[in-house]
């Protein structure tokens, strides 16, 4: 087992994978239980489907695709927070907007002459592809995202617990919608190249999902997803090169099978 | 003591997707004031509720108050998914005078629980909000409400999914309130047994206000005007109600 460890963190790539699914497990342990318990659960799908647009964007043009995929997050997630201040729900607003990001990418993608592989490989994602400069960035989601959990988390915790009636008690219920909606747009870039566009929902969801039946208050909720997450993802990446199966595929059924797990512990 | 006007209503009218549904409101609350506003469902109550706590804005007409509003809201608004402690959740209230990104010290707390003691619920502090019943997640939502330092309470249907001795240890609590703090109380209800037991002012909502009197000049005439039955029962007691139509 030893050996077995030490072999696979002598590859740069796998000590690559661990960092970014360490970092990642962080961030989507504080935006998994807000998007399960705000009834947002394609937000993910939906960012992820923009970030396509945005990357069908940036090969046309030959730009930096990462700018392009943050800014086309960023975008989506700022339509998300107007639309759904204007009496649309969440996932209303991500229903309307995902189709069209999604049909405008690949009206470009069919612009761009030749075989799009870089693209195509963002449906589906590759952990062990994850470069420094990948890292660099999670590092900086990550930072960003427990800057903002440590901060606002009682404004977060009113906004979960009683959003309409917080905002009579002076929450700053818009400001803390849009600040959430950007940051969960900023982290779904940097899980897009490590779970693709199809998968992400599933990192933003499950853990959620699972940590909600156990919790009792609000930080059991980040310290029980982050703990499934993380095991997730370690127990995904081992799997995956002792089996030489994708990581991000085995990372989301690892999660299904915690949540069976979890299910039925709770109902024994 | 001499009460002067804490909350005036003018002219305030107010249509949703060309449908009307508040017209040409006017009435005033003097502080100390207990007042009930009655009406059928649809009749408008929450939608003029929202109005005078300003959540709804594109109205017409006047809303001037003088003080601060602790809005009781209905309890089924209240996500119970959410694994908040009883604590946190009425520490809300004091959110306003915090301010944005301000931490709570142990002054703050020891506020917290003294509200949640007033309201007798302080034993259940460390308790999820979704372990409590109707009447403890009543009583949470006034400690919130009282924690913003109220000069007027607007219970919106405070007996909505309560059981009968919720209601009544609720009830005493808004007395006891009343007497201690002499705060204004709006108490928007269904339960016009309550509201007349209750409330000095009666106003009778439904799309206008039919009616606006001290209690004793409400008659049955007003509450059949927006509730088109028979309330004389609720009003004066099942003796009177069977004296009268016996003929």
């Amino acid at each position: 087992m030893i050996n077995l460890i030490r072999e696979m963190f002598s590859y740069s790539f796998v000590v690559n994978a661990f960092l970014a699914g360490l970092l990642l497990a962080v961030s989507a342990s504080i935006y998994s239980p807000i998007v399960v318990l705000k009834r947002m659960e394609f937000i993910g799908d939906g960012t992820a489907h923009a970030v396509f647009a945005g990357l069908a964007v940036a090969f046309f043009f030959g730009l930096d695709y990462k700018p392009v995929a943050i800014l086309t997050a960023v975008v989506f997630g700022l339509l998300i927070s107007f639309l759904s201040q204007k009496e649309a729900s969440e996932n209303t607003a991500v229903g309307i907007l995902l189709p069209v990001f999604m049909a405008f990418g690949m009206v470009v993608v069919s612009l761009i002459k030749g075989y799009t592989p870089d693209i195509m490989s963002y449906l589906f994602g590759n952990i062990l592809l994850i470069s420094t400069e990948d890292i660099y960035y999670l590092i900086f989601i990550t930072f960003v995202t427990i800057l903002i959990y440590l901060l606002m988390r009682r404004e977060i915790l009113y906004f979960l617990a009683d959003e309409k009636t917080a905002k009579f008690f002076e929450v700053p219920v818009k400001f803390v919608r849009t600040i959430l909606l950007v940051g969960l747009a900023l982290t779904v870039v940097s899980v897009v190249k490590i779970s693709g566009v199809i998968l992400v929902g599933a990192f933003l969801v499950i853990p959620g999902t699972i940590s909600k039946v156990y919790a009792k208050k609000f930080e059991h909720l980040v310290f029980y997803s982050l703990f499934v997450n993380i095991l997730s993802m370690f127990l995904g990446i081992i799997l995956s090169y002792l089996f030489d199966l994708p990581p991000g595929p085995v990372v989301v059924l690892i999660l299904f099978g915690m949540y069976i797990l979890s299910f039925l512990w709770k109902n024994k | 003591m001499e009460r002067n006007k804490i909350l005036e209503v003018i002219d305030v009218s107010y249509s949703k997707n060309d449908v009307e549904i508040l017209k040409n409101i006017n009435f005033e609350v003097l502080s100390g004031e207990f007042v009930g506003i009655i009406g059928p469902n649809g009749a408008g109550k929450t939608t003029l509720a929202k109005i005078i706590v300003g959540e709804i804005r594109d109205y017409i007409g006047k809303v001037y108050v003088k003080g601060r509003i602790g809005y009781v809201p209905q309890i089924k608004d209240i996500n119970r998914d959410m694994p908040v402690l009883v604590k946190e959740f009425a520490s809300m209230g004091l959110y306003g005078k915090k301010g944005f990104l301000r931490f709570f010290t142990r002054q703050d707390w020891k506020e917290v629980e003294k509200k949640l003691e007033l309201v007798g619920i302080l034993s259940l502090k460390d308790r999820p909000v979704s372990k409590l019943s109707g009447g403890e997640l009543q009583r949470l939502m006034l400690a919130r409400a009282l924690l913003y330092e109220p000069d007027i309470l607007l219970l919106d249907e405070p007996e909505a999914g309560v059981d009968q001795m919720g209601k009544a240890r609720f009830y005493e609590l808004i007395d006891t309130m009343r007497e201690n703090e002499n705060l204004t109380v709006i108490l928007i209800s269904h339960d016009i047994g309550m509201v007349f037991q209750k409330c000095e002012k009666i106003m009778c909502l439904n799309k206008t206000l039919h009616c606006q009197a001290p209690r004793e000049r409400i008659s049955p005439e007003d509450l059949r005007k927006i509730f088109s039955e028979d309330f004389d029962i609720w009003i004066r007691g099942q003796k009177h109600y069977e004296r009268e139509h016996e003929h």
